[in-house]
């Protein structure tokens, strides 16, 4: 069973490859836009281009809408919108990537974006089938452009064509399309059936087997190749050419992913020119293989039809009863897997794979239920419009998770702002700005005195107010001594009060010539200390003018945070709501569509049966006539 | 007609186009598709919106300008060091470990450049610290610091922490920036 699951796996991967080969086109479009070297010129780009890369696109998106609205890139300014849309649009936002596009060409950005953009807008309407509107953007895209961006708009142009129906169109755009790159075997494989739809077989031909014969190195290429030769094979089947059509599908790899088709067709080559004998070696081999695809299914029916025209009728009997007993199982199968679906449990594996960073979010063949066969349903599953809906699953799981998260915040951000709440009214008192604003004018009044005061000294000239504490003590010890000096005249002895008078009267000078000489020096540190203190109280008064501005707002803060919070909440619980109905509605829609995949499989192997047992009876009908089988 | 006609007919009508066009049963529902896409799409969008609010809200209510701090991380060609992990100390107390995967070193390798913390810090002289490890040259194991010095203002602060390869060396050079 696992080594049975293993080749499904395969399978898919391959045919996904084979998807992208017929989106050739757009591959390259994106490709060359991905591969523009980006130069980041301000950091909050940057990140956001650092969630794109590292597989967050919606977080990439948020950032790049929160770098533009808050200025935050303002040398990114036109990269910002095309990235911005180009993001949209690998997010399944056509809408907003096309609104994007649309402002930045009315905007009039520089003609490599607008063009740029006239061409993400062509690829967001042609995945919209507004194929008449793909048409007029790429009218709008300037003859005179870079050589890479000439070719993605010709790809473009062709695959709106080739959708419209217009392969003539189409096959002669595609005919003028360089060949230089690796892309070239897309280019001829898109062109050949082109041509072929244009009613151009032969030059169709000549692209194609020039596909069928190219030299692979991986297994895109191979796969492409193989592809190539079995559409050829089977129009040449159709146009009863057999030999060439056989040399086509030998060229299939025998291991390949189109290999079952490949055998079928090579069966039916020989069986076509009544050589039953060499068809039986393809269809025998087909008919061992894992039930993957039709072709299989049908091998076991191809298988007793040869056996049949060869005349073996006991062994053709065999293998319709094995046909029979294959598919009478299988439909066993797929009534149990219909049941599975019915009950709701495609999708339990996917929810318990639920991660919260959306790159992780994945789903595939392997998530199936055991008792849903990858095979019955992996053509659908590896779908463009099915990977589209799981791509459409993963992303509302993804804003699911994001809006819970949101509702954890919500309740943070609700706790941080009663914390400050708290602490602000505990704080309150003990900064009370009135009390600051006593405090403040009172310091004023007192600057106030000390500026009057250096008026006056630099008025008077009041030497002994600009002495320093020295001088201060030398100028009251001289003071006592004149005291002294002065009550004692007359007690003292003439010639000792003489000499002291002089003493008394030198130091004295000394100081007043200290002081004296330096009165500029002096008040100008008065001066400058009166203007350090005027910047103090100016700081101060701001402080003040601050705190009473908090204490105004801080409540009406508080309020206006606790509202918006509260409004965010609500919005939240509205948002999850809707977000996990259309998760179920989503479901239900793939559930739909793997029911109808299984229904329509169930039919077929039930026509399969039908044909097989009528087959068995003719058969046995024939033995009871000519009395050989039984 | 003949049987073996009729098989034939009838086998390259339905394998031509199935094997052409691919083996897929055809189920249609692309109306309900279109109509969910829509929804989708809406729903993206609005989900959009309010994480973009909720972002703009966060930053104000938990990093104020004031007092805001981010460091971004960047490399470029990456010869010569394949970054494993980053420690970041603001004045030697650590504020960030960050170990990288495969897919987020390609991702700064093409261009991408990474918020690696934002934090609040006091106006003041402060001083950063980034440890970087991983292979260097020769493919050992290599451990370099790199310090920087700033002066936290009124303003946020944005800082780089830039990667590169010195050829001439043939060494990683760490370089550190500051954003305008």
């Amino acid at each position: 069973m696992k080594g049975q699951r293993s080749i499904f796996f395969y399978l898919l991967r391959v045919t996904a490859i084979c998807v992208l080969a017929s989106c050739a086109g757009q591959a390259l479009a994106k490709d060359y836009f991905d591969k523009k070297e980006i130069v980041v010129k301000d950091p909050f780009f940057g990140d956001a281009l650092y969630d794109y890369y590292s597989g967050n696109t919606f977080d990439a998106i948020i950032k790049l809408i929160v770098a533009k609205d808050l200025g935050r890139v303002p040398n990114h300014q036109e990269d910002v919108d095309i990235w911005l849309g180009s993001l949209y649009l690998s997010y399944g936002m056509h809408y907003q990537a096309e609104a994007v596009f649309k402002r930045l060409i009315e905007e009039g950005a520089s003609p490599e974006i607008r063009d740029r953009a006239w061409l993400q807008l062509a690829k967001v309407r042609y995945q919209k089938g507004l194929y008449e509107d793909a048409i007029r953007a790429i009218e709008e895209i300037q003859e005179n452009i870079p050589e890479e961006l000439m070719g993605a708009t010709q790809l473009q142009m062709a695959n709106v064509l080739m959708a419209r129906g217009e392969y003539q169109q189409a096959a002669d755009m595609l005919l003028k399309f360089p060949r230089n790159d690796q892309f070239s075997q897309y280019v001829n494989y898109n062109l050949g059936v082109a041509l072929f739809r244009s009613d151009r077989q032969i030059e169709g031909t000549e692209y194609l087997d020039a596909v069928g014969l190219a030299s692979a190195d991986d297994e895109e290429l191979k796969a492409l190749r193989d592809k190539a030769n079995i559409a050829l094979g089977y129009v040449l089947l159709a146009n009863d050419d057999f030999p060439r059509a056989k040399a086509y599908f030998q060229r299939v790899r025998v291991s390949g992913p189109f290999s079952n088709k490949a055998l079928l067709g090579l069966g039916w080559a020989d069986a076509f020119q009544q050589d039953y004998r060499r068809a039986l070696a393809p269809w025998l081999e087909l008919s061992t293989r894992t039930l993957s695809d039709a072709a299989v299914y049908e091998s076991l029916l191809a298988v007793p039809y040869a056996y049949e025209r060869l005349q073996a009728y006991q062994q053709s009997l065999q293998a319709y009863e094995t046909a029979i007993t294959t598919f009478s199982n299988d439909l066993s199968r797929l009534n149990v897997a219909i049941e599975m679906v019915q009950n709701g449990k495609l999708w339990e594996q996917l929810l318990n794979n639920i991660s919260t960073q959306e790159s992780k979010i994945t789903w595939g063949l392997e998530d199936l239920p055991p008792e849903i066969e990858p095979r019955f349903v992996y053509t659908l599953v590896s779908g463009h419009s099915f990977q589209q809906s799981i791509d459409s699953l993963r992303h509302l799981i993804y804003l699911n998770n994001s809006l819970s998260k949101q509702a954890d915040n919500m309740e943070t951000f609700q706790y941080i702002l009663d914390l400050r709440k708290e602490t602000y009214e505990e704080r309150l008192p003990q900064l009370a700005p009135e009390q600051g604003d006593h405090r403040m004018a009172l310091l004023k009044d007192e600057r106030n005195l000390y500026m009057e005061e250096y008026k006056r000294i630099e008025r008077e000239g009041d030497l002994k107010a600009l002495a320093n504490d020295k001088e201060q003590n030398q100028i009251e010890r001289l003071e006592k001594i004149q005291d002294i000096l002065r009550r004692h005249r007359h007690d003292m002895d003439p010639k000792l009060y003489r000499e002291t008078l002089a003493k008394y009267r030198l130091y004295s000078g000394i100081l007043e010539w200290e002081i004296g000489t330096t009165i500029a020096p002096r008040l100008w540190k008065i001066k400058k200390a009166l203007r350090e203190l005027d910047n103090e109280l100016e700081q101060a008064t701001r402080q003040q003018q601050i705190l009473h501005r908090a204490r105004l707002s801080a409540p009406r803060s508080f309020e206006g945070y606790g509202q918006k919070i509260a409004g965010y909440s609500k919005k939240i619980d509205s948002l999850q709501r809707r977000v996990q109905e259309t998760i179920e509605e989503q479901k239900q829609l793939m559930e739909q569509q793997v029911l109808s995949e299984l229904q329509i499989l169930q039919q077929r192997i039930a026509s399969y049966l039908d044909q097989a047992k009528f087959a068995k009876a003719h058969l046995l009908d024939l033995g009871a006539n000519q009395g050989g089988v039984n | 007609m003949t049987r073996g006609s009729k098989v034939k007919k009838l086998f390259i009508a339905i394998s031509f186009f199935a094997l052409m066009f691919g083996f897929g049963y055809g189920y249609s529902a692309d109306d309900q598709a279109k109509t969910l896409d829509d929804k989708v799409q809406q729903l993206k969008k609005e989900v959009m919106q309010l994480n973009r609010d909720l972002f703009v809200l966060e930053e104000e209510l938990l990093f104020p300008t004031s007092t805001q701090v981010a460091v971004f991380l960047s490399t470029d060609v990456g010869n010569f060091f394949r970054l494993d992990s980053v420690e970041l100390k603001m004045d030697d107390k650590v504020v960030q470990n960050y170990l990288y995967t495969q897919q987020e070193v390609e991702a700064l390798s093409r261009g991408g450049v990474q918020k690696l913390w934002v934090g609040n810090v006091k106006k003041g002289q402060r001083e950063l610290v980034a440890i970087f490890r991983g292979p260097g040259p020769n493919g050992r194991e290599y451990k370099r610091g790199t310090s920087f010095v700033f002066e936290k203002g009124s303003g946020t602060k944005y800082i780089e922490l830039k990667i590169t390869d010195k050829s001439q060396k043939l060494q990683p050079e760490f370089v550190v920036r500051e954003w305008e």
